[in-house]
């Protein structure tokens, strides 16, 4: 996760405007999903990591690293649609008779589970194209002009900063657990476990009043209000998502009345 | 002149046990104070007091020779003037992103837009961190988060900034970095700065005054020549003399030297043998 969001700031499309990177990205990803095609899909595929790995410069050998993280949960989803069991008279392509029944793949469940396999993937690709160019903070930002109540967005701001702080309380805590054998077995792990999370616990605590003197002091008064960042104008990004999203729909009707 | 005067300043966190008793100190405009003591001698919640986050219960404070209201109206006006960098900086950085950290305390001043985006403009060049300023805040390190948290202060440009440790947690390269930007943004902005540390060495270089503090209380105050011709009060407190003060010392006790006792920065004490082999 620490990682992810290093990508972000390295990108070469972390200056663009983040409304208009969200709608290239999230308009694409309803209409892959819900057209259900395996054109459109391919497409999403293509042109989402074209935007990554071309235009915002990520490292293609990490771009694919990151795409095989979810898809060994798709293959594992995918396994139960694609072996099926059979009449055994049923002509399959692959499989074996066992008992009354056959079991394996024909052309149905092959269609049908590689049309989830590359939907899956055309929507990670969309949410890795804007986690991959978007830092959370410029996020906020666009989350803020919404309708979502602003102390949500505050919170999500707040916490996503103090995750790293205590991460990294926990790894200082976890050695020094480690250098006075607090794994040593079950027994002393579970119980020097318990007490980390436990000091965690009050540490944050107190960590939250030192934080709230440190705002007070900067005359802090119930609201979160900070400069907004400036990006180069979305328009060229716009007017590709118009043209994205005409793509998708005429590949899936294509796909759908002439194929 | 004295921008910030306390008065039998008295604070207590729970009525029982007093942080602060009868603190009077004085502050001059445009120079260096520091605040020595221990842990738990009371030099955090002195400052909180000074910037409105904490209410005394008993005493006076006076800012620029007026005396300050402890009401909304004072506080505001009173945070306004005096910006806290506080030890940790992970403690006072709430953002992810550098630029809307150092805007806050500004855009909290009710300045417009582009006041705001000037002052961080300016407090960005002045504390050298054009580098990183678009880096996430948990990608820094802890010296480049402490200039950070200085630039987010000085964006609100008071005419004090407190520093609450601020070379704690830094190798000495750092330490003295931040020490000479400090000395830098004094000479171009005429702030006063005051600075609570334990480090005695950095006193006689970088600081005017000195007041030092035990158990809440002020037990010696005034120039750093004046406190340090006072090794006995200092030792009395668990503080110590700068190294080179304490050579001075030996020199003079053990080697019946008529060295300059109060010397306490190389330069100074150099001078002081140099004049000595001479005469």
């Amino acid at each position: 996760m620490i990682l992810i969001d290093k990508y972000a700031y390295d990108s070469k499309l972390a200056c663009v405007s983040p409304k208009a990177k969200l709608i290239y990205t999230m308009l694409p990803l309803l209409l892959c999903i819900s057209l259900n095609s395996l054109v459109v899909s391919l497409v999403t595929i293509i042109v989402m990591a074209v935007t990554t790995v071309g235009v915002g410069k990520i490292k293609l050998t990490a771009y694919v690293k990151l795409l095989f993280i979810p898809f060994g949960f798709l293959m594992v989803g995918t396994i139960t649609i694609l072996i099926n069991r059979f009449a055994p008279n049923h002509i399959y392509l692959l499989g074996v008779k066992i008992g009354k029944y056959a079991y394996g793949i024909d052309w149905g469940t092959l269609t049908n589970s590689l049309k989830l396999v590359l939907k899956a993937l055309g929507g990670v690709s969309c949410m890795y194209c804007l986690s991959l160019s978007t830092p959370m903070t410029d996020l906020f930002q666009v989350l803020r002009r919404t309708k979502i109540p602003t102390v949500i967005v505050t919170l999500m701001e707040l916490i996503y900063r103090y995750i790293f702080v205590l991460l990294d309380e926990v790894e200082r805590m976890n050695i020094a657990k480690n250098s006075r054998l607090g794994n040593h077995n079950f027994r002393t792990s579970l119980k020097s476990t318990s007490e980390l999370i436990s000091m965690l616990f009050i540490r944050a605590y107190n960590r939250s009043d030192r934080v709230y003197a440190a705002l007070e002091s900067r005359g802090y008064n119930g609201q979160f209000v900070t400069l907004d960042e400036e990006y180069v104008h979305g328009k060229k990004m716009y007017m590709l998502s118009i043209l994205l999203c005409l793509l998708l729909l005429s590949a899936g009707i294509a796909e759908r009345y002439l194929l | 002149m004295y921008i910030i005067e306390t008065k039998n300043l008295s604070y207590s966190y729970d009525g029982e046990h007093q942080a602060l008793e009868n603190v009077s100190i004085s502050i001059k405009k445009g120079k260096t104070t520091a605040v020595l003591g221990g842990n738990g001698a009371g030099k955090s919640t002195l400052f909180l007091n000074l910037n409105g986050v904490l209410t005394p219960d008993r005493g006076k404070v006076f800012f620029d020779g007026k005396e300050v209201e402890y009401n909304k109206k004072g506080i505001t006006e009173m945070r306004k003037r005096v910006g806290i960098v506080f030890q940790d900086p992970n403690d006072q950085l709430f953002s992810s992103s550098v630029k809307k950290d150092i805007s806050f305390g500004a855009i909290n001043l009710g300045l417009g837009v582009e006041e705001v985006r000037e002052r961080v403009e300016k407090a960005v060049v002045q504390t050298g961190i054009g580098e990183y300023v678009d880096k996430p805040t948990h990608a820094l390190s802890f010296g480049q988060k402490k200039r950070v948290a200085i630039a987010g202060v000085l964006a609100m440009e008071p005419d004090v900034i407190i520093l609450d440790e601020p070379t704690a947690g830094l190798d000495s390269k750092g330490a003295s970095e931040i020490l000479n930007l400090l000395t830098k943004i004094k000479e171009e902005t005429g702030v006063s700065v005051i600075l609570a540390t334990h480090e005695m060495d950095i006193v006689p270089v970088y600081c005017d005054d000195v007041f030092i503090m035990d158990h809440g209380k002020v037990v010696l105050g005034g120039n750093v020549r004046e406190v340090i011709s006072k090794p006995g009060i200092l030792r009395e407190h668990s503080l110590r003399l700068p190294r080179m003060a304490h050579l001075m010392e030996i020199l003079s006790q053990r080697d019946k030297l008529n060295v300059d006792r109060t010397a306490a920065t190389i330069s100074e004490a150099r001078a002081s043998i140099l004049s000595l082999m001479d005469g």
